[in-house]
């Protein structure tokens, strides 16, 4: 009975008109791409979120920020002719990484 | 104040935040200085240092070269006497370690607090016999 059932389709079931070429490149082109898509999203999304990072070694593209202190660093250093002895009767450290 | 592409805007607000709080904590005047410069980084960092000009002494400036890979911190003459030269190499250890992983704001945070805690401590009395 089951087998015949089967036949059955498959002889009387209407197997409807052919895809259209937009519908076949929809299934099998824009579904795949959408998915790389999702998943390309998908990984760099923690990256995203996390905003630029710092790579040692590499080329410095981010350019200067001075935390604290007048706007323009460049400008400021360049107006010292002479250290004060505020700063060379100082200390510090130095460290490389 | 253009933040520059380094860091996002939150990183940037810890940053000025840990800054301001260092401040308030020591009385010195705490600023950190991120890019990179042509020759020796340590020159820059104290020329830059001396343009704060009568803040210099109480200054303490954190200066990150990322592409030669170099932090130098510059204590005033003042701010030398609660922050040694000790604690300052301390710091700059602590940072380095942290940049050499990636993490810039996360080290200068770090750093920043731990300066801001060994100039909070009040300097170390020579010890006197109490008769």
């Amino acid at each position: 009975m089951g087998a015949g059932t089967l036949v059955a389709i498959g002889e009387i079931g209407d197997p409807g008109h052919g895809l259209t070429w937009v519908q076949t490149v929809l299934i099998y082109i824009g579904i795949p791409v959408g998915a790389a898509l999702v998943i390309t999203f998908l990984v760099y999304l923690p990256s995203l979120i996390r905003g630029p990072r710092y790579r040692p070694g590499r080329p410095w593209t981010a350019g200067s920020v001075w935390f604290g202190g007048s706007i323009d660093a460049a400008e400021a250093a360049k107006s010292v002719d002479t250290l004060p002895p505020a700063t060379t009767e100082g200390g510090g450290a130095s460290a490389r990484w | 104040m253009p933040v520059g592409d380094a860091f996002t805007q939150r990183q940037a607000d810890q940053i000025r935040q840990a800054l301001a709080s260092a401040r308030a904590e020591t009385g010195l005047l705490f600023s950190v200085y991120i890019g990179s410069v042509d020759g020796e980084v340590r020159d820059h960092a104290l020329q830059l240092h001396a343009s704060l000009g009568d803040d210099a002494a109480i200054a303490v400036l954190t200066f990150i070269e990322p592409e030669a890979r170099r932090v130098e911190i510059v204590t005033g003459a003042v701010a030398r006497r609660s922050l040694d030269d000790r604690a300052a190499a301390l710091a700059s250890l602590s940072m380095s370690t942290s940049f050499a992983g990636g993490d810039l704001a996360g080290g200068i945070l770090s750093g920043i607090r731990m300066m801001a805690q060994s100039a909070a401590k009040p300097p170390v009395a020579h010890q006197h016999s109490a008769d």
